[in-house]
């Protein structure tokens, strides 16, 4: 007899598979299947694409490398340091890494592009000639992302036994103590939170796109949207989808759980000293290039409140369909990533570290090889073709993109769980069903909510993949704004950017409030 | 004769609520003291307190003959109190090696002893807590009894006058536990420290030292 926890496995097991690995594994297999073998190899040794990954390479090992050099930094400093209204700076902080980036970007641009403000007041186009260059991008990657350092940081910190530096306190001053034993053991958290930036800059296709650079994500999206030459695209995205597979891999094998923001143990606080003033000065000067200075420029592009109600009223129905698709996407998967999520909780050493290798991989995956993967699966004839043509595409895609990330949230939540608990329920006669509902659920709501405004934020923000995949009149409102940047007045773009912005940031903070005030503080 | 330690009405509170007050106690060289008293009476906090790791509300702290912590300031900051401190959960760092701790603690602690003497020191460390062939072991490839040998040769290579123990045999099974005493007591008859030594249990208060301090509930 199958049981229900069986059932529910294999549904959850399928969807994961439906979206995010089956349409990947076809997309690999497709000049095997057309007897283009050659494209495999031209994918990794022919002199564009080497050029195409060298470029690709330094710009996300550049932001990977800003992002760890501003987030690390923070990161220990919001664990230990006396800092006042904690909650609020470490929100503020990280906001960054929920708004879209092409709102960043686009933000950049108002500033210091060919007609920003800077351009403008000084009259010399040096700085525009820096942003639209490897530079620029790096930069604007580079405070996206730094709040991923930053959280993994502060969660390492705060997980470090504090009499492991009070032994060493007991024979050495605080600064060699820094060094030898609280490094080192953030090191495995700073490491894999780097590389996990390196992977989501290289997966990146808004800012390249704007900032006019040329990296795998952007020819993918060229090769396959304007020329539309799939095989091209496939070749483009491998030498991506390896590098996604190792860097997931890197990740879970330096075993720092860098999602698992778990109970903080009792932490050696630092005095700062003569420090703290520049400490607080660093804090205000990220706050303010990370998200004062790109809504401020967003604002004054947009003009006036009038000119964001005129260009809500014309969007309306862009955003109360991408809210209701990113509503649908977060449940979903919030749905599959509490089965997935108990499962991966629950095995053993050596199957949780090959999961979340995958998982991490899948997540790190480009949106504009997904989008392409997406449509060689689902695009064909027959009840799937059935569903490529409506917004249900859109909802894949997200899914695609973002539950692997939900499970790992999910999956984390869950091994704070005592496996005890769920022991006594079921001597007590109660299945997995009545487990997992009155048991698991309760205790790890927190967790799901978590979960469900992670996806929920990411996936209203999402371009690379609902841009290939939205059918004919269903944009969503972020591919919307960005097919707007070519046509539209500068003022509109930036009213309907920061009305964007504005709806991920609200979420997001309550969510990270709530989760400060509950766990961390 | 200077007292090695001496806490004057010494006192801490916790959540409005005293935990102890005016304790006060002397330690002579080479003595060995036990601190027992129920769960919550602050015997750790104490231990803590005597380390520099924590802060009284009232009362002073001597170390050697020098204030090293009056009232809530810390005037000796712990790694200048010459102490050597055994954490209940031992506290070993887990990215080093035992021999690398003990290099660790030499070079902080003793930064005047050459390359040579200091190598030295740490093979008489391992020798004496009988390490030798698990220099280069980490702590999670050692055995309990092996890694709380680990944590007194950390807490002894300096050559600490004075030696705090919080409660360092509560994880060990019996047999275990009986050997440890015999290390610790070997280990005091060759290198001669003071100590102090946290235990609920009075039977193993009066196994490992000579005087007993007891702390009440507040």
């Amino acid at each position: 007899m199958i049981s229900g926890r069986g059932v529910a496995f294999a549904a959850a097991a399928a969807t994961l598979v439906g979206v995010a690995v089956a349409p990947l594994v076809e997309l690999v297999a497709v000049p095997a299947s057309t007897g283009r073998w050659a494209d495999y190899q031209a994918a990794f040794l022919d002199g564009r694409q080497i050029r195409l990954l060298i470029n690709s390479a330094r710009i996300a090992g550049g932001a990977a490398l800003l992002a760890t050099a501003i987030g690390a930094p923070l990161g220990f400093l919001l664990a230990r340091a006396p800092i006042r209204a904690r909650s609020a700076v470490r929100l503020g902080l990280a906001v960054p890494v929920v708004i879209p980036t092409y709102a960043l970007a686009l933000a950049w641009v108002f500033v210091a592009g060919g007609a920003g403000v800077v351009t403008r007041g000084f009259g010399s186009d040096a700085l525009a000639r820096l942003t639209y260059s490897p530079i620029g991008v790096v930069v604007v990657l580079a405070l996206a992302l730094y709040p991923v350092s930053m959280l993994a940081t502060e969660a390492a910190a705060r997980r470090i036994e504090s009499r492991l530096e009070e032994a060493a306190l007991l024979v050495a001053p605080a600064t060699r103590v820094l060094a030898r034993i609280t490094v080192p053991l953030l090191w495995p958290s700073i490491a894999s939170s780097a590389l996990l930036t390196f992977v989501l800059a290289l997966s990146d296709y808004a800012v390249p796109n704007l900032l006019r650079q040329r990296v795998f994500t952007t020819e993918v999206f060229t090769a396959f949207a304007a020329l539309y030459d799939v095989s091209r695209a496939t070749a483009l995205a491998l030498p991506l989808l390896a590098a996604a597979a190792i860097g997931g891999y890197l990740v879970a094998s330096f075993g720092a759980s860098i999602l698992d923001t778990g109970r903080a143990s009792g932490v050696t606080g630092v005095r700062l000293g003569r420090l703290g003033p520049i400490a607080a000065a660093v804090i205000a000067l990220v706050i303010g290039a990370g998200v004062a200075l790109p809504l401020a420029s967003l604002a004054v592009e947009a003009g006036s409140v009038a000119a964001i109600r005129q260009g809500l009223d014309r969007s309306g129905a862009a955003v109360v369909e991408s809210l209701m698709l990113s509503s649908v996407a977060a449940t979903l998967s919030v749905a599959v990533s509490l089965v997935l999520g108990h499962r991966r909780a629950r095995a053993t050493r050596r199957m949780a570290r090959a999961v979340d290798a995958s998982l991490i991989a899948l997540f790190a995956m480009p949106g504009t090889i997904v989008g392409v993967a997406l449509i060689a699966f689902w695009n064909r004839p027959g009840w799937s073709g059935g569903v490529y043509g409506t917004s249900a595409m859109i909802v894949i895609a997200y899914m695609a993109r973002f539950l692997p990330a939900a499970i790992l949230v999910v999956g984390a939540g869950v091994r704070r769980v005592p496996r005890s608990t769920e022991e006594a329920a079921a001597l007590s006669g109660a299945g997995w069903m009545r487990t997992m509902w009155h048991i698991v659920v309760p205790q790890i709501r927190g967790t799901l909510a978590v979960g469900w405004v992670l996806v929920f934020v990411l996936a209203f923000g999402e371009v690379g993949a609902s841009i290939l995949v939205a059918p004919p009149g269903h944009a969503p409102y972020s591919i919307h704004v960005l097919t707007l940047i070519a046509n539209a007045p500068s003022a509109q773009v930036a009213a309907l950017a920061l009305v964007q912005t504005a709806v991920v940031v609200c979420p997001f903070a309550i969510a990270i409030a709530v989760r400060s005030f509950a766990r961390l503080d | 004769m200077t007292d090695l330690l001496r806490l004057e009405s010494v006192g801490k509170a916790r959540d409005r609520r005293f935990l102890f007050r005016d304790v006060t106690l002397h330690l002579a060289a080479a003595d060995a003291i036990a601190l027992v008293g129920p769960s919550g009476a602050g015997k750790t906090t104490l231990l803590r307190i005597v380390a520099g790791l924590d802060v009284p509300d009232s009362g002073n702290v001597w170390i050697d003959g020098q204030l090293a912590t009056r009232g809530a300031t810390i005037l000796v900051p712990p790694h200048r109190r010459r102490l050597g401190f055994v954490f209940q959960d031992l506290a070993l760092w887990p990215h080093m090696t035992v021999a690398e701790s003990l290099e660790f603690v030499l070079a902080s602690a003793s930064a005047a002893l050459s390359r040579t003497e200091r190598d030295r020191t740490i093979d008489e460390t391992l020798t004496l807590t009988r390490l030798e062939r698990l220099r280069r072991r980490y702590p999670h490839q050692l055995s309990g009894g092996e890694q709380q040998r680990a944590a007194f040769a950390r807490a002894l290579v300096h050559r600490p006058t004075l030696l705090l123990l919080d409660e360092p045999f509560s994880s060990l099974d019996v047999d275990l536990r009986e050997e440890m005493r015999k290390t610790l007591d070997d280990l005091r008859g060759t290198l001669g420290f003071a100590m102090v030594f946290v235990t609920h249990d009075g039977a193993e208060a009066s196994a490992v030292a000579n005087r007993t301090f007891r702390l009440t509930l507040a």
